[in-house]
């Protein structure tokens, strides 16, 4: 299914609503907000039956008073809390776009229980897929390198840029999600966004492989100050951290913990 | 209690919630909450410096799916709180002694929080069947309490993990300083750049496309950093 009539339903949402230009009537822009405000709780419930089914429906309540009335809203809403899972950030599209077609469904459209069931299957997927593969392993670990940076350079705000860095575009998903899914309906995901996506991936990742090199040549050049073969550690340390990501057979946490305990050893022993 | 445990206690519930229950805005990640912990503990340093070093280790695992995560709140808040009760007690010279003992505890707290975290999803399950019954009853307002009773939960576990945690390392940190404290100090000489350079191996490794030519690409722009700095100072 494709995204519903009319040149840009969603400014008539970020208006007011009223279902000019395609858009059916009911939810207004309030609605929408209301629902950027909820998903902050998406995972309130987070766990491994339902995963996200009750934040998703509690995300989405807004709407249900809005198209089911007072009357029809806990039925209207026990039809949502089922199994649901994406990525959080990228959730926001969902919302808009599960909004859409259950306005369309109540202004009398085409579209049945089915039919919004079958959507949430298909867009929680593939949001996860682009939302874990931008924000988890791309937009997190370029911000926190970038952060980490500042510190070993011997700045204190590396915490806030790492902070900065990441929640901007975030909080820009997570506003705009709602509404550009509401405006889309399930054309949201679709190959112009992958294509994008993947674009900017490639970009902020060849942005990080320069971050990572200038974050290890300046832990190894301050350790090289100090005097000592403190640059040495760095180094195998370095070696040693690669050669662990290519089967990661035991947790990082761990491997760091082994490196203190072999320190101890020979510090111990060694004397 | 002294106020900067009671504020630490805070810290752990507040960094839990965001985690996953509550908007996931990062303060979770250790690099912040080394550094909120730092600035309670009144060694803001110390606490950043540690978080940052964690920060590293904690971009090996991704929140992917089902897959319940490492504990890297508490990893953070009880790394920097630990780095900064050992820096109270030791002599200044031996500044690398409280970031070992830091940087151990909060691998330690990351990894054994994992369970706690797991048990709370767990209980999730039941709130979410109490709240489908009562929506079935036809009382949907029970839904928004579910999930304020959720955060509520995942804050209280948070900071009572956090504290416990906190409690343990700090006692075995003692003990071990008292045990021998020289032992720790010439290891820490060794082991932090170690894992420094562990952890931005870690990272990169993140960070880079997939295959063997992004692996090369990181290399040679190193070792052409490198140059460069040999150059300089030549």
């Amino acid at each position: 299914m494709s995204g519903i009539g009319g040149a840009d339903p969603g400014a008539d949402a970020r208006r007011g609503g009223a279902g000019a230009g395609g858009a059916p009537a009911g939810v207004t822009t309030g609605d929408l907000w209301r629902v950027v405000g909820r998903s902050l709780l998406l995972q309130a419930l987070f766990n491994r039956e339902r995963m996200q089914g009750q934040g998703l429906a509690c995300a989405l309540r807004p709407v249900a008073r809005r198209l089911a009335g007072p009357q029809g809203e806990a039925g209207w809403l026990a039809r949502h809390l089922g199994y649901f899972n994406t990525h959080p950030v990228l959730a926001a599209y969902a919302l808009g776009a599960v909004a859409r077609l259950e306005a369309e469904r109540a202004a009398g459209g085409d579209v049945t229980e089915e039919t919004v069931a079958h959507a949430k299957a298909a867009l929680g997927p593939a949001l996860a897929a682009a939302g874990d593969s931008l924000f988890w392993s791309t937009c997190r670990p370029l911000a926190a390198v970038i952060g980490v940076l500042w510190v070993a350079q011997g700045s204190p705000y590396g915490p806030l840029v790492f902070w900065l860095l990441y929640n901007v575009p975030h909080a820009m998903v997570r506003a705009r999600g709602v509404f550009a899914g509401y405006a889309m309906g399930l054309a949201v995901v679709g190959e112009r966004m992958r294509v994008g996506l993947n674009r900017l991936r490639l970009v902020l990742r060849l942005t990080g492989v320069v971050v990572a090199a200038a974050l290890v040549d300046t832990l190894a050049a301050g350790q090289a100050a100090g005097g000592g073969p403190g640059a040495l550690w760095v180094l195998a340390g370095l070696a040693v951290g690669l050669a662990w990501s290519e089967r990661r057979r035991v947790p990082a946490g761990a491997l760091g913990l082994a490196v203190i305990g072999v320190a101890l050893a020979w510090a111990t022993l060694a004397r | 209690m002294s106020p900067a445990l009671l504020l630490t206690g805070l810290l752990g519930g507040w960094l839990a919630a965001d985690a996953t229950a509550i908007a996931q805005l990062l303060v979770s990640q250790p690099l912040v909450g080394g550094a909120l912990t730092g600035l309670v503990w009144g060694d803001l340093a110390g606490g950043v410096r540690v978080g940052a070093l964690l920060q590293l280790f904690a971009l090996a695992g991704l929140p992917l799916g089902g897959r319940t995560p490492h504990d890297h709140a508490a990893a953070g808040v009880v790394g920097a709180a630990v780095a900064a009760i050992v820096g109270q007690s030791v002599p200044g010279p031996l500044l690398a002694t409280p970031a070992l003992l830091g940087v151990a505890a909060g691998l330690g707290a990351a990894l054994a929080g994992q369970p706690v975290i797991h048990w709370v999803r767990v209980r999730n399950e039941g709130l979410v069947r109490w709240a489908e019954a009562e929506v079935a009853a036809g009382r949907p307002g029970a839904l928004d309490a579910a999930q304020w009773l959720g955060v509520a939960h995942a804050a209280a576990v948070g900071a009572g993990y956090t504290l416990a945690a906190l409690g343990l390392a700090a006692t075995a940190a003692r003990w071990v300083l008292a045990y021998d404290g020289l032992a720790v100090q010439r290891a820490a000489v060794i082991a932090l750049p170690a894992l420094w350079g562990v952890g931005a191996g870690v990272a990169a490794r993140q960070l880079l496309p997939a295959g063997r030519g992004a692996l090369a690409l990181f290399l040679a722009l190193l070792v052409f950093l490198f140059a460069l700095r040999l150059a300089g100072a030549a």
